[in-house]
């Protein structure tokens, strides 16, 4: 238990040191195949992320009626869900942009 | 099989002729919010969705509590459904607790054999329940989805009329005649639309044949869809969000979608009589490009070799060869003179006319001083100029009574833009006022500095016009020192051409947008974010930009998220510091791609990477504040990376927030933007957030209050398909539609603005007209 610990706080404290900070954020797409779905959601959740490094975490995908605006249906609306590791400079143009 | 007296079986739906669907929307069984002694199932093949409902014995049943629908009315419910017994099946119909009667669902020779049943019900506005209870011994069958439409009473048949309004629709075997009776519009059973003549020759058709269509829809929204048994889209208009209300079987064979002001949107011989997925009527005029200035000085006596021009088309590609030119030059004779350029495409569009002025200058022409400064009291009539000691600028008062002031090439910079008025003397005064004045000695323009001390005009080596006091000191100028255009009159009769991109990363497509945006001669590039796409990449994006644009082109820089995520933001900012350091002809002021104004002739740009970097606010701040230095006369921009969720038609989210955008059209500043990787523009809008439309047609003009926004985000990284829709945009440019990459260009004059979306296989896909409105 000692070393589990340990080995949280010593991950914690490079964290901190390193003034990086991990987020999850989302981006999704809608689309009439479900890969175009996915891909779209991936995209979508790479560019929700500010900067850095990108850990896919969960993909939901659901029909839709559709906002699609184009011919066909069903629709399929895909979320992915990304951690976001987010370091240095990039981090304060995070936290800049949220004042 | 039982008939109830509300229960339209398919035979009976035909003779009724057309019926409707609101939107046609679509209800997997399997996606039941209830169910007693049905389960879901997915072993038989042809199911659409994830599955289908396997019905149990008698009284099995399953309910759905969410058919929404938007104003209540009678619909009719189509069930798909499979029944690979021996004998028929059936279920009640219950609608919020009241049984609508009985479906019938007749054997179909196998549990993969999918067929379709419809039942009329009434509905409410908002949800609805429904339960669907097998009530016979044999039970229920394989249900897989349910269709909710609106039912149409007209009881008409589809085979009587020429026409199909919104939401009605053709079924199997149904036509449209026209009303002479010449051609017919016919879904044929095999899932094909043709259009035939009476002699029975084919002209038209969607090549659809099957693929299972077996309803022809003019939707809500204004696109006509060609749907198969499972719902799913096999052609399609395209003409969504275009305001088609009207389809007609014409006499003469065109079968033409039209808006309720008769406006068309889409026609059969909009292309091939092939047929095919997205045609559209040939209404986009083809566009002249001027080749050398659109101003050009001549001695007189001189020859005059014009220059030309090429014109593109989006149909006929390049017609360069089909201009016409009129106008004459007599270049014995000292005077102004037009030459103006027009074109017409194969389907009889023609292009907005192009005008090239040419001066000839007299030979013996000169102030009265015969130099390069005017004093007090001297004056010069018509056809006298004078010039720069350097010979690089002249001033000239052309006989159509406009001053104007040339570089050696014969661009104008600056003029008073007075021609047509009549004046014939431009006089500097002894109180210090520049006027200009008519035969009758009516004053058409003045400088309005009487009493300021001006003595002495002098039009400078660096191409500005100055008027001095006694002491030498400046109380006047045009402001445009180094050739740059006017600051007190903005620039004359030339246009000044721009490219908009976004999105590039640094590959081969990119390079084609760049060799495109240099064919079509822009002077100066906006980049809106998102250039290399690579930390190692920055040096090479710059290159190509040099090597294809230019050294001196300034390709003008705002930050994206993937100049800070993947590229390095640092350098993709130096680069695009020493790319402006070198460009004489644009001043900006700020930090360099972030919160920067810059100016060009007779445009005033604000950049600003809202949503990128910096907080928001600041950004807001900075927008509204240089807005509201805007310079008098000059045309307004707002350029940023990111969106709001409305104004795209991706997946973007709202990153920037309606501030920005509504300032920018509070002062008439048009919005240029990238991050989706596609092209699309709005309408001319009242209000952003709530996208009021002010105007759809394809010239406006933008004034305070009222604007547009476009996503120029086809660069060359990638392309993206549509999501998204909404009545507010003018075009949409995705995969979708078959999107390549291309390039915005905006050719800005003094009243209006020439835009057009071009790709790099010289396609014009958008074009419109932009007047400005102060």
């Amino acid at each position: 238990m000692k070393s589990l610990i340990v080995a949280v706080l010593m991950i914690v404290s490079v964290q901190v040191y390193a003034g990086c900070e991990s987020t999850m954020v989302e981006g999704g797409h809608t689309a009439l195949k479900i890969k175009d779905a996915k891909a779209g959601a991936f995209e979508e959740a790479k560019d929700a992320c500010p900067a850095g490094d990108i850990t896919p975490a969960s993909l939901d995908c659901t029909k839709v009626d559709g906002d699609i605006g184009v011919a066909g249906k069903p629709a399929i609306r895909c979320i992915q869900q990304v951690y976001c590791n987010i370091c240095g400079d990039d981090l304060a143009r995070k936290y800049e942009a949220l004042e | 099989m039982k008939h109830k007296n509300n229960r339209i079986k398919t035979p009976l739906a035909l003779l009724l002729g057309i019926s409707t669907a609101h939107a046609g929307t679509i209800y997997q069984a399997e996606d039941y919010t209830s169910a007693g002694g049905s389960t879901k199932s997915k072993a038989h093949a042809g199911y659409t969705g994830a599955g289908f409902v396997d019905f149990g014995g008698n009284g099995s049943w399953i309910e759905l509590d969410n058919l929404s629908v938007p104003t209540t009315g009678d619909y009719i419910l189509t069930l798909r459904y499979a029944n690979g017994s021996k004998g028929d099946r059936q279920a009640a119909a219950i609608v919020n607790g009241s049984n609508r009667g009985n479906i019938g669902f007749a054997k179909t020779g196998g549990w993969k054999n999918w067929a379709s049943d419809t039942i009329a019900v009434p509905l409410k506005q908002g949800n609805n329940r429904l339960r669907l209870q097998a009530n016979t011994g044999s039970g229920g069958p394989n249900l897989d989805s349910i269709e909710v439409s609106l039912k149409e009473a007209t009881g008409n048949s589809a085979s009587a009329t020429s026409t199909l309004a919104t939401n009605q629709q053709l079924s199997s075997g149904q036509s449209l005649t026209s009303a002479n009776g010449s051609h017919r519009l016919v879904l044929q059973s095999d899932g094909n639309l043709v259009i035939y003549k009476n002699t029975g020759e084919a002209i038209w058709d969607t090549k659809t044949n099957g693929k299972g269509g077996n309803r022809f829809i003019l939707q809500g929204d204004g696109n006509l869809v060609l749907r198969n048994s499972s719902g799913s889209a096999i052609w399609a208009s395209g003409t969504n969000g275009k305001g088609g209300t009207k389809l007609v079987m014409q006499d003469d064979g065109n079968l033409v979608l039209y808006t309720s002001s008769n406006a068309a949107v889409w026609s059969s011989k909009g292309t091939s009589e092939t047929g095919g997925g997205s045609n559209t009527p040939d209404t986009i005029k083809p566009v002249i490009t001027l080749n050398g200035s659109a101003n050009i000085s001549i001695p007189q006596g001189s020859t005059f070799n014009d220059p030309g021009a090429t014109a593109s088309d989006n149909q006929d590609g390049n017609i360069s060869n089909k201009i016409t030119v009129t106008g004459t030059v007599n270049t014995a004779a000292a005077g102004v003179y037009q030459r103006q350029y027009n074109v017409k495409d194969a389907a009889g569009n023609a292009a907005n006319t192009v005008t090239r002025i040419i001066t000839v200058v007299s030979s013996g022409s000169g102030g009265s001083n015969g130099g390069s400064v005017l004093q007090s009291g001297q004056q010069l009539n018509v056809n006298q100029s004078i010039q720069s000691a350097n010979g690089n600028y002249r001033l000239v008062l052309q006989t159509d009574g406009n001053l104007v002031l040339y570089t050696k090439s014969g661009q104008a910079l600056w003029s008073t833009k007075t021609n047509g008025k009549g004046a014939t003397r431009f006089v500097i005064q002894s109180d210090g006022n520049l006027v200009l004045y008519t035969s009758a000695n009516q004053s058409v323009w003045s400088s309005k500095t009487n009493g300021k001390g001006g003595t002495k005009l002098v039009i400078q080596d660096d191409g500005n016009l100055v008027l001095l006091n006694g002491s030498g000191t400046s109380v006047w100028s045009t402001n445009t020192g180094n050739g740059s255009g006017g600051g007190d009159s903005g620039s004359g009769a030339g246009g000044v051409k721009i490219a908009f991109i976004g999105d590039t990363g640094y590959g081969s497509n990119f390079q084609k947008v760049l060799n495109l945006i240099k064919s079509e001669k822009a002077e100066l590039t906006i980049v809106a974010g998102d250039t290399s796409y690579s930390s190692s990449g920055d040096d090479n994006w710059d290159a190509m930009v040099r090597n294809t644009l230019g050294s001196s082109d300034p390709a003008l820089v705002v930050a994206g998220n993937h100049d800070t995520q993947d590229s390095k933001l640092s350098d993709v900012l130096s680069f695009g510091k020493s790319r402006l350091s070198r460009a004489s002809n644009v001043q900006c002021s700020g930090s360099y791609g972030e919160q920067m104004t810059c100016r060009y002739k007779n445009i005033y740009f604000v950049l600003s990477s809202i949503g990128t970097t910096g907080s928001q606010s600041s950004h807001e701040n900075f927008i509204s504040n240089s807005l509201n230095e805007s310079p008098n006369g000059a045309w307004r921009v707002c350029a940023w990376h990111k969106n709001q969720r409305d104004m795209q038609v991706g997946g973007k989210t709202d990153e920037v927030g309606w501030n920005a955008y509504e300032t920018c059209r509070e002062k008439g500043a048009i919005i240029a933007t990238g991050h989706e990787h596609s092209y699309e523009r709005t309408h001319l809008l009242s209000d952003m957030s709530s996208k009021s439309v002010a105007s759809t047609s394809s010239t406006f003009t933008v004034s305070p209050g009222k604007t547009f926004a476009f996503v120029s985000g086809l660069g060359g990284i990638g392309i993206r398909d549509q999501e998204r829709g909404g009545s507010h945009w003018a075009k949409i440019y995705t995969s979708t539609q078959g999107a390549t990459y291309g390039a915005m260009f905006a050719t800005f004059y003094d009243d209006r603005a020439e835009f057009y979306f071009k790709n790099i296989s010289g396609k014009v896909i958008d074009q419109f007209t932009v007047n400005k409105g102060y």
